[in-house]
């Protein structure tokens, strides 16, 4: 069997097993997994059963019990190339299944799409990899090189106990090129992402009884005012790297038309979300505390840094806040040039019949992880549909032709000199 | 000082140390509300009148929310005075910067310590043991004596002071309530601001909190309108002239027991911004915000005008939506009521304290007397860190208000302003 017999090889199973692969996306969706509190054993056992079934090996690393990461890995049949594979397990909670018309943790197949909450994000593309890993281990006696499955916990909440711990305690998952499929757009293959910092503003005052305004100053009216002027953060201004910034410029429209309008100018700017506000135990009492969690996105070129000394700066004005760092990740990117770009691009062509243009992404995907110990990453998915939003769903046909893409891109990575 | 009046006030005395017992096991006797369990603090008060067999029954609409109801008859017909007292607290705040436990009841530098012990466990059992000493001597006193000990105060709830006027109102109205929460000795409270609760709920899409573009963000929005409700502390406010002669009079002692400003916030309306929630986790942007406000009225503004006014903001923000949990209008009695001038005399009498009839920022349940025509009046020590840590009742000063309570409704109820 050449290459291409191989390929023509891989997209027949692909073809034939579609219903198997629908199936267990469901399944794995109604294995409920919400981060938090982040519990993702109910889900790393479908993704088990289904790697002991296709006779493949599986490491559990549980450096917290309710959090195990999963890894396997074949060898090829001659030395070549490392190629990692990576998703989650772990999705969004969901505290508003009342606005939802297909249950949340019912894995629905309706209207050509499979339903339920972190469905998009990214139980489509952990199932993909899976089954891109299996058709590919099926070949494993022709192909050279190695390839290894992660399937990780507690990414929704930073990845300490998920690809952080993987990487740092266990080298052999570094590899020498990340794949990642998180969902974003099939038009697009991600090279870099913005960077993220947390931190929470938080307004102490003495707080008293709700009827003596007099008597303290209130911690949620400061924390308001304070909210108010944060949006300085959206304002800040960018330097950006020529190349990135062109990247960008060029991929405006499709990245308006897969993101929504306005997301070409939000990749480019640091944005805030102000996405927990905690202040006050009850009506009638004047809150002597107010907390902030912020979200700050911050765009390729630029530190988290300098969101986070706009944000001390504001909080200076106010004498009972102080600013409290929770995490940060500056922005990141691999060579947008790498040979993982182009094999993307032409496995999408190949499948799809169109290619992809190579972007930054808005959010943030553990393929950062593998970017800070040097390896090149690339994140490669379907359309982020209804993301942490009521009603989550994945399209059953553009995932499928994500599933070859992502299938035939790691092949034809395993045999890069072949195609070079 | 007649006899009558010297026997009662040496049953005081002689009951000191087991009152300040009886203060320390109900601030024990943990009462937090929410969730307004009140059942073990309640068998406490029971206690105290079993011993001293007192008659009472339960009245609960809620059996975990039980109210004390008792009535005695003088020896001959006479005014009926009520006596009311709450048994549940707020509950704890910043319990790490408590320096005494908070549930503790701990007696210590002439104070006792505790969640709720100001507000007003002090003021319950004072008019517990009142309602105790004057049934000993019943046969010696005229008129009728009703004690309502309840629970569901510190949320305005439906099943503690409101379920009595309203289900048993003939039982609990009387001619006169007396109301022991605490203020300060030096001032005999005739009226109250009243709170209007609003709950205000923004929705939105919501959406990843990378994607700022997606969907309007819920606590943002929240932010802005928690601002533009400050426009409400600038309400136009026609005082009556009574209540605002009592304002002018005790400016100065107003704002030395409630701090300065006090006087100045009792004439104007009021914004607390008692909670402010939304979101889930950081990284989503949230599409759900709710900010509860406790909005306090003076006498001349009615809640229906407030309301109007807080909604025109609130249409401002098209996703918030505006519900009204609480509306009450405000009240006051008669500031030159015989119960006035009694406490007054006393108050001179046992500790040489100049009283001052003034409204009160806080709320009581003496305002669902008032609004039924009934004159109510509260009287109470210092209110001392309520709502705040540390929390706690100076026993010196405490006996000096149960004295005076004791013998004001004594004198109330002889009819006998002249002793």
């Amino acid at each position: 069997m050449t290459p291409t017999e191989e390929r023509a090889q891989l997209l027949a199973w692909i073809d034939a097993e579609r219903d198997v692969l629908v199936a267990f996306l469901s399944r794995f969706v109604r294995a409920a997994s919400p981060n938090p509190p982040g519990d993702t054993r109910a889900a790393a056992r479908v993704i088990e059963e289904w790697l002991a079934q296709a006779g493949l090996t599986v490491r559990t690393i549980a450096p917290r019990a309710e959090m195990p990461n999963l890894v396997a890995y074949f060898d090829g049949a001659r030395p070549g190339r490392h190629l990692v594979l990576n998703g989650h397990l772990d999705v969004f909670p969901c505290d508003d299944a009342d606005r939802w018309q297909h249950p949340p943790w019912s894995g629905e197949i309706a209207r050509g799409r499979v339903y339920g909450r972190g469905v998009s994000d990214m139980k489509n593309g952990t199932a993909a990899l899976l089954f891109a890993f299996g058709w590919l281990s099926r070949l494993a006696g022709r192909l050279p090189g190695r390839v290894t499955y992660t399937a990780v916990s507690d990414e929704e909440t930073g990845g300490t106990w998920g690809a952080q711990h993987l990487v740092d305690h266990h080298p052999e998952v570094l590899g020498d090129c990340l794949l990642n499929a998180e969902p974003g757009a099939p038009t697009t293959v991600r090279f870099g992402e913005k960077g993220i910092l947390r931190a929470a503003v938080v307004v102490d005052t003495p707080g008293c009884h709700g009827a003596y305004t007099h008597k303290s100053p209130s911690a949620t009216r400061i924390a308001a005012r304070i909210a108010g002027e944060l949006a300085a953060i959206d304002a800040l201004p960018v330097t950006m790297d020529a190349a990135v910034e062109h990247a960008l410029d060029a991929a405006a429209a499709e990245i308006d038309r897969v993101h929504v309008r306005g997301a070409a100018q939000v990749i480019k700017r640091f944005t805030l979300n102000i996405g927990v506000v905690r202040g006050g135990v009850k009506v009638n009492m004047l809150p002597g505390t107010c907390r902030l969690e912020c979200d700050v996105r911050v765009p390729v070129g630029e530190t988290a840094e300098k969101a986070l000394a706009c944000m001390r700066a504001i909080a200076a004005r106010h004498p009972h806040a102080r600013v409290e760092l929770m995490s940060f990740t500056d922005p990141n990117w691999s060579d947008p040039g790498h040979a993982m770009v182009d094999h993307l691009r032409q496995a999408c062509a190949d499948a799809c019949g169109f290619s992809p243009f190579a972007i930054t992404s808005l959010g943030a995907t553990d393929a950062r992880i593998w970017r800070a110990k040097g390896v090149p990453a690339y994140t490669y998915g379907i359309t982020a549909t209804n993301v942490a939003m009521p009603d989550e769903h994945t399209d059953i046909t553009e995932w499928i032709g994500v599933v070859k893409t992502l299938t035939l891109a790691a092949h034809a990575y395993l045999h890069t000199e072949a195609y070079s | 000082m007649n006899d009558v009046r010297r026997r009662l006030l040496a049953m005081i005395e002689a009951d000191r140390p087991a009152l300040i017992d009886l203060l320390s096991r109900l601030v024990q006797a943990r009462s937090p509300n929410p969730p307004g369990d009140t059942r073990e603090a309640t068998a406490v008060v029971r206690g105290w009148l079993d011993a001293r067999g007192a008659p009472y029954r339960i009245v609960a609409a809620d059996a975990t929310m039980p109210n004390i109801l008792g009535r005695f008859d003088g020896a001959r017909p006479g005014p009926h005075l009520v006596l009311n007292g709450h048994i549940d607290t707020f509950p704890v705040v910043s319990a790490e910067r408590w320096t005494r436990d908070p549930f503790g009841g701990e007696i210590a530098d002439g104070k006792v310590w505790g969640t709720g012990c100001s507000d007003m466990k002090q003021g319950t059992a004072s008019l517990v043991a009142l309602y105790g000493w004057l049934h000993a001597l019943r046969r010696e006193i005229g008129g009728s004596l009703t004690l309502t000990a309840v629970s569901d105060e510190e949320t305005f709830g439906p099943n503690g002071a409101r379920y009595l006027v309203e289900h048993h109102a003939d039982e609990v109205l009387g001619d006169c309530l007396l109301n022991a929460e605490p203020g300060a000795p030096t001032t005999v409270r005739f009226a109250e601001k009243s709170p209007l609760w609003i709950a205000i709920t923004i929705e939105t899409m919501g959406c990843h909190g990378a994607d700022p573009h997606k969907s309007p963000s819920a606590t943002r929005i929240a932010a802005a309108l928690i601002d533009d409700l400050a426009e409400v502390e600038h309400t136009e406010v026609p005082l009556p002239a009574a209540v605002a002669r009592a304002i002018a009079a005790g400016v100065d002692e107003i704002d030395r027991i409630h701090l300065p400003g006090a006087a100045a916030n009792m004439g104007r309306v009021t914004l607390n911004i008692g909670t402010w929630k939304g979101g889930t986790l950081v990284n989503m942007l949230p599409g759900r915000c709710t900010i509860e406000a406790d909005i306090r009225l003076p006498w001349g503004v009615t809640s229906r005008d407030m309301i109007e006014r807080v909604g025109a903001i609130v249409t401002r923000h098209p996703p918030a939506r505006l519900q009204v949990m609480s509306s009450q209008e405000p009240a006051w009695s008669d500031p030159d009521h015989p119960m006035v001038r009694l406490i007054r005399r006393n108050a001179r009498e046992i500790a040489g304290l100049e009283v001052r009839p003034i409204p009160s920022l806080a709320g009581t349940d003496s305002r669902l007397w008032r609004q039924r025509g009934i004159p109510a009046f509260t009287y109470g020590t210092t209110a001392t860190n309520v709502a705040m840590p540390d929390e706690h009742t100076d026993v010196e000063e405490w006996m000096g208000v149960v004295k005076t309570q004791a013998l004001s409704a004594l004198d109330y109820l002889m009819g006998d302003e002249s002793t």
